[in-house]
């Protein structure tokens, strides 16, 4: 028994370090990004210096049942930009969502020559604003929203496509920021934007006025997370090419490499990353030279679950959609053409963030296991605890360093001093439920996966 | 025990680096806010001096404490920025720039270490169109810093254009990793009469492999360069990189005498080139052209066909009579739908799926 314990605990020591290791060498490299961001942003602002040579957009918003939302996300999207045009894509919605469009933007039936070069669910009818020409409505089957935005592309008239979802908040120049990485480097293939968190902020006629921190804990907690995920897991992992999802919500690709891909996967509820981690597949297999990047300055506000029962419902989904993302694409993991994203991200996000989870519930089970048998002292287990919270803390805090040396959204000092509260105060609850809601995300989509292959090896029996 | 004596410890040390940190940000947040104060205090007092340029009797200076000329130099920029098109406040600026030695300041800058600030500095002297820095700038815009050697060549542009412009060629031939937007903004900068030749000539000098990435900034020539310049290239041998960026400057400057040419590359078997070649016979062509577009509407790419079916509008935009008759001659199911679609979009000026130019446009057209 006790032999068990001791190579237990190197085992979750070793897995601690190296995964520390990485987020160390992640907040480094983000720092440094940082920092050459902001440097540019100084002197060579976006907005003044190149608006005219933006490129065209497409604007993609699926949306299903969206009839409280979609007008004041289309007011969101009188961008000072160019050119653009807009698709909104009813996805089948069962409330007034095209009603409402047709009402507010007087929409009239086009004859659109469709071309289905992405295979969707069937559309029924496309519509054209007589109000604002730049407005577009495709009307077709329920098929999710990776299979609308699908469709939005096939009627697509720009060379690059911009999703956005029916509940974010954007910037007047988030679509000029976002643009800017395609004009530094032509190689870009797609580019996500920094959603933050848009509960508690203000916000006027569908734009975004003011950060503001939300009065509930459970979204605080939420405010820190993004934080986190966006200062330095994803500016730590771009500068290396190596990141491997672009929010849904907001994301710029480029049309072609899009359609070439074979657009979002609807088997999937996590398109948005599977579509990604797809295209660094597929792009280093053909040896092309391209980038996927990302804008750290953040330019969309995105509403976030503010009660358990759909926090958990996210969280699950959103580690099956991981989990399936990976799935889909394991051919990544160590292939000769993959680089860095295949030697590095990939393992990575196998190990540390699928079954990162596992790993710490076992550690957890273990730790309490072990000093309800006796075989773990009081004092190993206060040590033990302190530091994975130290830990949990330290890189919050880090989270917290890169946004000040660069946006410092939260104006007021209030707002620190909350924001360093719920740094320490997520590690003692709300972590520990987030681990059990993912660890219950891991065995159910192992469970599916398990039950799809009796299912295809019944079927094949039968054949 | 060891490990667990480590462990302890190292929880120890994690807190103190955590309250380390948590201190070094209240810190920032603190200098942070002294210093929008001390700006704002600032900006109050001199926007309306630096603004006053149209007046016919300026009232004297306030004497600037060294350590606020910093931040008078990052309100100089942001106003000076502002107001571009006003010459009067622009020349008022400059004077003050001379009296505050916030020029002085800026050319310092140029000796610094920091990024940020030589940025700062090089942006400052090409505003003020100050010579003295010449030769340094020439050296930080043939360094290898991507945003120095950049914001170099956009001062030195902005400093003596006449005199720049054989030396930002050559810049821009050896730096075509450089944003093409910002090289094109460089360009204009500059100005069509001065850098259409020594373009022209860096371009016939270059490289086969150069040439696709050079020549849609012939949009910004001269209209007497750049065509006899895309013409002497299409006659020569030539790969088929450079047909798509050569046709897109044809149709920008859309001289009829060019109509024969187009009509040739309308078969290319590079759908982009076909592409471009029929949205510049839409742009250029006559009514009767609309015969020759009209086999482009079965091409098997969306793109031509939408292209052309475009161009058919634009030839006869009021005639729907003559635009019905066309389409009654159409056997391809394709090729009517996208005529129908056409004339519904009321032949609005083209949308640029494929449009070429010196901006991300081009990249469609490179057919990745």
């Amino acid at each position: 028994m006790m032999s068990f314990f001791l190579a237990a605990q190197w085992f979750f020591l070793l897995y601690f370090l190296a995964l520390n290791a990485v987020y160390a060498m992640l907040i480094l490299r983000a720092l440094g990004g940082v920092a050459r961001y902001m440097q540019s942003r100084d002197v060579a602002g976006l907005p003044h210096l190149l608006g005219g040579f933006a490129p065209p957009v497409t604007i993609v918003i699926p949306a299903r049942n969206e009839d409280a939302n979609i007008l004041r996300t289309l007011h969101s999207l009188q961008q000072h930009y160019p050119e653009y045009e807009i698709v909104v894509v009813n996805d089948g919605s069962t409330d007034r969502t095209l009603e409402v469009l047709t009402a507010a933007y007087s929409l009239k039936p086009f004859p659109e020559a469709y071309r289905a070069r992405l295979k969707t669910r069937p559309v029924r009818a496309i519509y054209q604003s007589t109000v604002d020409p730049r407005l577009r409505v495709i009307d077709k089957e329920q098929g999710g929203r990776g299979d609308a935005v699908n469709a939005g592309v096939n009627i697509a008239h720009y060379p690059w496509v911009c999703r956005v979802d029916a509940d974010s908040i954007l910037q007047r120049d988030s679509l000029m920021l976002i643009v800017e990485p395609l004009l530094e480097d032509p190689t870009v293939v797609a580019c996500g934007g920094t959603i933050r968190v848009a509960n508690g902020c203000k916000s006027q006629d569908g734009l975004f006025v003011e950060a503001d921190l939300p009065k509930r804990p459970l979204v605080l907690f939420q405010v820190i997370e993004y934080l986190r995920a966006f200062m330095y897991g994803r500016m730590g992992w771009s500068p290396m090419n190596a990141h491997l999802i672009i929010s849904g919500a907001f994301g710029i690709y480029h049309k072609e490499t899009f359609v070439a891909a074979g657009g979002y996967r609807c088997d999937t509820v996590g398109e948005d990353m599977e579509l990604i981690v797809r295209l660094h597949r597929t792009l280093s297999a053909q040896r092309k030279s391209y980038r996927i990047t990302f804008v750290p300055e953040p330019i969309c506000w995105s509403t976030v679950p503010d009660d358990i029962g759909k926090l958990r419902r996210q969280r699950i989904r959103w580690q099956v959609g991981l989990a399936e993302s990976l799935a889909m694409n394991r051919g990544l993991m160590f292939h000769k053409e993959g680089s860095f994203v295949g030697w590095f991200a990939y393992p990575f996000t196998v190990f540390f963030e699928w079954l990162g989870p596992v790993v710490e519930t076992c550690g957890y089970l273990l730790v309490i296991i072990g000093f309800a048998l006796g075989v773990v002292s009081l004092s190993v287990f206060i040590t033990f605890m302190l530091l994975a919270a130290g830990f949990g803390i330290l890189l919050s805090t880090c989270a917290l360093l890169l946004e000040e040396i660069s946006f410092h959204l939260y104006k007021r000092p209030r707002h620190i001093l909350v924001l360093f509260a719920v740094a320490v105060l997520e590690n003692f609850g709300y972590r520990q439920l987030n681990t059990l809601w993912r660890t219950a995300a891991v065995f159910q989509h192992l469970h599916r996966g398990a039950r799809a292959r009796l299912a295809r090896r019944k079927q094949e029996c039968r054949a | 025990m060891s490990i667990l004596l480590a462990a302890r410890w190292g929880s120890v040390a994690l807190m103190v680096i955590v309250l380390l940190m948590m201190s070094y940000i209240l810190c920032m947040r603190a200098v942070l806010l002294m210093r929008e104060r001390r700006y704002r205090k600032l900006s109050a007092r001199w926007t309306p001096i630096l603004l006053e340029g149209g007046a016919s009797n300026p009232q004297p200076l306030p004497t600037v404490p060294p350590g606020e000329r910093f931040l008078l130099l990052i309100l100089w920029n942001t106003l000076r920025e502002r107001n571009e098109q006003d010459a009067g406040i622009c020349h008022w600026m400059g004077r003050v720039a001379a009296v505050t030695k916030i020029d002085g300041l800026a050319r310092r800058l140029l000796r610094r270490r920091s990024v940020r600030k030589k940025l700062l500095g090089l942006v400052t002297l090409g505003q003020l169109r100050d010579r003295l820095e010449w030769p340094r700038l020439c050296q930080i815009a043939q360094s290898g810093h991507p945003l120095l050697s950049l914001a170099a060549t956009q001062a030195i542009a902005r400093i003596d254009p006449a005199a720049a412009a054989g030396t930002v060629v050559s810049l821009i031939v050896g730096h075509l990793n450089w944003p093409a937007a910002k090289i094109a903004s460089i360009l204009e900068d500059i100005g069509p009469e001065r850098v259409s030749e020594p373009l022209a000539r860096a371009l016939l000098q270059a490289p086969e492999s150069h040439r696709p990435g050079l020549i849609p900034f012939l949009a910004v020539c001269n209209y007497s360069t750049a065509l006899p310049t895309v013409r002497r290239i299409l006659r020569e041998p030539h790969i088929d990189e450079v047909l798509a960026p050569c046709l897109h400057v044809i149709g920008k400057f859309g001289d009829r005498q060019d109509l024969p040419l187009l009509y040739r590359y309308l078969t290319h078997p590079r759908w982009h080139v076909r592409a471009v070649a029929a949205g510049c016979v839409g742009k250029m062509g006559r009514r009767a052209d609309q015969e020759k577009l009209a086999p482009l509407l079965a091409d098997r790419e969306w793109w031509v066909r939408y292209r052309a079916a475009q161009a058919i509008v634009g030839l006869s935009p009021r005639d729907a009579q003559r635009l019905h008759d066309i389409q009654s001659t159409l056997g391809d199911r394709y090729a009517r739908d996208i005529l129908t679609q056409a004339i519904a979009e009321g032949a609005r000026p083209a949308q640029s799926g494929t449009d070429l130019s010196p901006t991300g446009r081009m990249r469609i057209g490179a057919g990745r």
